[in-house]
């Protein structure tokens, strides 16, 4: 059975063009229907539903919102939710090939595996580093020739690392150095330190040598790029195919073929075409059914305006079901910073008010 | 230290009794921006103003929404001195601003009778917290349900 939508929820899908892509549920749009915003019937339509969890990504629906609210938190998501990464470096020696800027810039954008919850923001950049505030890293690398290097095998180039010692400066080359209560701070977690110990941040040969110190702090993703916790936040809307006149069983395949692999079912035995609506999610849209004369009039696209399926992969110390619940809170803190501020301010305005009438 | 900027300022040219009036939010951008627009438009008052049998034609024309400027507008066939107009601008060229590069979002809000637009943002941000708060529950139940696919992602 095909799912059918309320046709103000669909975005249609035209062969050039797409249309009715703005929502339409508020007051004031249709005569005599209520619109206005009332909390029980918004979760009487809300629905999230998690449908893939991984290591590094997560996969969900968000029904029943506008896109307004989905996009504030794909916002925030990129944008607004904290991390920790490496702000400054201070260079006591760098003679290898990468010059200081560059090599510090490399070490900023190394995700590091540090829960942001367990550190404070600096209030300001020029704040004096606390303990609370800012994670110590030490970077000391020298390269040397190996004094007793394997013996060359014949016709082969010997290679880097049996010639030399220390001849790359990896992630996992970034030593904390606790400071105050940190090592208490971080007992019984993953010390404080990269989440890929693998990342090659300079390759260095005999003589050359970097020691540096590097500060973490805490930062959002609007400050600098690396501050993001996310490798993508996105969403897209649940397409919806409508084949609203029968497909003869010869153009079945034909059919099948103008769109994405498991999303239109041909009946073995009938050779009847129908939309399989578990994996209609898996389309790309790509409406090329629409070029063919012979379908263009049996079958309508759309797209469903408040059927969001997120897709959010984590890169950052966050595991990939944490992010979501990090950006309603951001979002919140927000709201409430706002609304502290307008109340204030009423109260503000009100007290004026008063004052005036007292005095006439 | 510079003097602490307020979170929210009325600008110049709003009514006496806040029938009508712009919000300067500072520190904020679409993201709340959009989001706040679109539960100002789900205020009640309009949907009362609309149920007047007079008004049975009213038929506005749906959100114009480019990336600097929102707003709800009636069709101006409707006679009637009844507005809810929310506009939004993040790049207003405002001129006591003590920055030229401003980090603020400007919130107009006219109402129909003479109603506290301050009152309606304070509605607003309400309801916004509480949306947010139900999509977080449904997630976190979802979430505690455990009927998901999960798999193992190399990095």
């Amino acid at each position: 059975m095909a799912k059918d939508y309320d046709s103000r929820r669909l975005v249609h899908i035209g062969a050039e063009r797409v249309s009715n892509v703005s929502s339409t549920d508020f007051p004031g749009h249709y005569p005599n229907e209520d619109h206005s915003w009332n909390l029980q019937k918004f979760k009487e339509r809300l629905q999230v539903k998690i449908q893939r969890l991984s290591n590094r990504s997560i996969d969900f629906d968000l029904v029943g919102v506008d896109a307004s609210i989905a996009n504030a938190f794909r916002r925030i998501l990129i944008a607004e939710v904290p991390t920790i990464a490496i702000e400054r470096v201070y260079v006591w020696d760098n003679t290898s090939v990468i010059v200081d800027e560059v090599l510090s810039h490399r070490l900023g954008l190394i995700p590091l595996n540090i829960d942001p919850a367990l550190m404070a923001f600096k209030s300001h950049t020029d704040d004096v580093a606390t303990d609370r505030n800012t994670l110590v890293f030490n970077v000391d690398i020298t390269c040397t020739r190996n004094p007793n290097p394997p013996p060359p095998k014949p016709n082969e180039e010997p290679s880097p690392s049996d010639l030399y010692l220390n001849h790359e400066l990896l992630s996992k080359h970034l030593v904390w150095k606790p400071a105050g209560d940190q090592e208490s701070v971080f007992e019984g977690l993953s010390p404080p330190g990269p989440t890929n110990p693998n990342i090659v941040l300079a390759k260095l040969r005999p003589g050359q040598a970097i020691s540096m110190e590097l500060h973490a702090v805490k930062g959002v993703g609007k400050d600098h790029a690396k501050f993001s916790p996310v490798a993508t936040a996105s969403y897209r809307l649940l397409p919806h195919i409508k084949i609203t006149k029968p497909i003869p069983p010869p153009l079945g395949k034909k059919f099948q073929k103008c769109f994405s692999p498991g999303v239109i079912k041909i009946d073995p035995n009938t050779g009847e075409v129908s939309v399989d609506e578990e994996n209609v999610r898996k389309d790309s849209v790509s409406r090329e059914a629409l070029r063919h004369p012979e379908f263009a009039d049996s079958v309508e696209l759309s797209r469903v305006r408040d059927f969001f399926l997120f897709n959010i992969e984590t890169e950052s110390a966050y595991p990939p079901e944490r992010l979501f619940p990090e950006a309603v809170r951001v979002m919140r803190e927000k709201i409430s910073i706002i609304r502290n501020a307008a109340e204030a301010l009423k109260a503000q305005l009100e007290g004026t008010t008063d004052v005036e009438m007292v005095e006439a | 230290m510079a003097e602490s900027i307020p979170k929210i300022k009325i600008l110049q040219g709003a009514a006496p009794d806040l029938s009508a009036a712009t919000y300067q939010i500072h520190d904020e951008s679409h993201t709340i921006g959009n989001a706040l627009r679109w539960m100002l438009m789900k205020n009640r008052i309009l949907w009362l103003q609309v149920k007047i049998p007079s008004f049975k034609s009213f038929v506005p024309v749906s959100a114009v929404s480019s990336p600097t400027f929102l707003s709800f507008l009636p069709p101006k066939a409707v006679d009637s001195p009844c507005r809810l107009i929310i506009k939004m601008m993040s790049d207003h060229p405002f001129p006591s601003v003590p920055h030229p590069s401003e980090n603020v979002i400007n919130v107009r809000i006219q109402m129909y009778d003479d109603l506290s637009s301050l009152d309606a943002l304070v509605e607003a941000l309400g309801n916004l917290d509480n949306l947010c708060e139900s999509i977080e529950d449904t997630y976190l139940e979802d979430l505690r349900k455990n009927n998901h696919e999960t798999w193992r992602e190399e990095s």
